[in-house]
């Protein structure tokens, strides 16, 4: 991440998540993009730069492995993807280890809050 | 105050003190180059045992900070820039610790450029030789009836004791005066060579008199000492 404020790309279908994540991004100095959908997700991601995305798993006609498996494929072709942290309420360890696999680079359980954010910021901004 | 609680790697091994960067190791010779030179910087560190035993080298968790499945690593939530950083083979951690301190690399850039080529020589040739006759003395290797393989290890190891030996006559340090990240990434592999894989003779240690001086030297560190014993 750069030294000007972090642009975050926001993906849950709960309006209320959405407006809660953009106030706590706010708060810790970053903007936001947000979007209701997977397929929305991809849209923007393809046409903005991110320093990193926060990912719902469960969104009606795309869901966050759906996401996950496609930014795969473009990183296989050598495109340059943000970091992505689920945020979801499936936090099982099983699904943790899925979501590694799948190319996240964590999990954060919902609801978000101004602690777990800054937890999920930090492994955003990690050099990994 | 650092949290590192969202990073996959310590669902498995816990950051009791997250605002230190965070070890991921065992006490073999690439482990303990790391605690052994954050022992001799006086870095805060935690360190965490990956075990083997139950191939912790390969959970998702491990494997999320090191794709590579190798110890050591390690996570050091205050990296450059302010941004934790993740790294793995214990040559770029040694580098990166000498360079986040200004120690243990001497200042002069042409002695700088030499003592990370001995960092290398023992990355590239010490390690993976060394290693090699283990296997083929000590683990699974030595009941192959064909000698071919240890043999060829045996006499590539001679071989780079013998370029050590005649390079540190005179030298206190392989850098000289300077003690380096090039002494802590070569010394735990010669010692582990004669102790732990008991190839002192077949090597024929006792031909490499300045080696052994050195080695002498350098398991009397302090340090040294307590960084061989870590993780516990």
């Amino acid at each position: 991440m750069s030294a000007k404020a972090p642009h975050i790309l926001v993906a849950d279908d709960n309006p209320i998540n959405r407006m809660m994540a953009a106030r706590l991004l706010k708060e810790a100095g970053c903007n936001s993009v947000l979007v209701d959908d997977g397929t929305h997700a991809l849209t923007a991601l393809q046409s903005q730069r991110f320093d990193g995305v926060l990912l719902d798993e469960s969104m009606p006609q795309m869901d966050g492995s759906e996401v996950l498996k496609e930014l795969k494929r473009w990183r296989d072709e050598g495109r340059i993807v943000p970091p992505v942290v689920m945020v979801t309420g499936n936090d099982l360890p099983s699904d943790l280890e899925r979501f590694l696999a799948l190319g996240a680079r964590g999990l954060i359980p919902k609801p978000l809050s101004r602690d777990s954010l800054q937890r999920a910021l930090a492994l955003l901004r990690a050099r990994l | 105050m650092r949290d590192l609680s969202a990073f996959p790697v310590t669902a498995k091994w816990p950051a009791q003190h997250p605002e230190r960067l965070q070890l991921y190791s065992l006490a073999t010779p690439n482990g303990v180059k790391v605690s052994i030179a954050l022992e001799e910087l006086g870095l805060p560190y935690e360190a965490h045992k990956v075990s083997f035993e139950t191939n912790d080298q390969t959970t998702p968790e491990f494997l999320s900070l090191n794709p590579n499945n190798k110890i050591p690593a390690i996570l050091d939530p205050h990296g450059p820039g302010g941004a934790p950083l993740a790294l793995f083979e214990s040559g770029a951690i040694l580098i990166y610790l000498a360079e986040k301190t200004g120690k243990l690399l001497p200042s002069d850039p042409a002695a700088r450029y030499q003592a990370l080529q001995w960092l290398m020589w023992q990355m590239g040739g010490v390690g993976p030789m060394f290693g090699q006759l283990g296997f083929f003395h000590k683990f699974a290797g030595k009941d192959i009836d064909d000698k071919r393989p240890r043999d060829r290890y045996a006499a590539e190891s001679k071989r780079l004791l013998g370029v050590l030996n005649r390079h540190l006559a005179g030298r206190q340090w392989i850098m000289g005066d300077d003690y380096t990240v090039a002494d802590i990434a070569v010394f735990p592999w010669v010692r582990n060579l004669v102790g732990f894989y008991g190839a002192g003779d077949l090597v024929g240690f006792a031909d490499f008199p300045e080696v052994a001086r050195v080695l002498a030297a350098f398991v009397a560190r302090p340090a040294v000492v307590r960084g061989l014993a870590v993780p516990a």
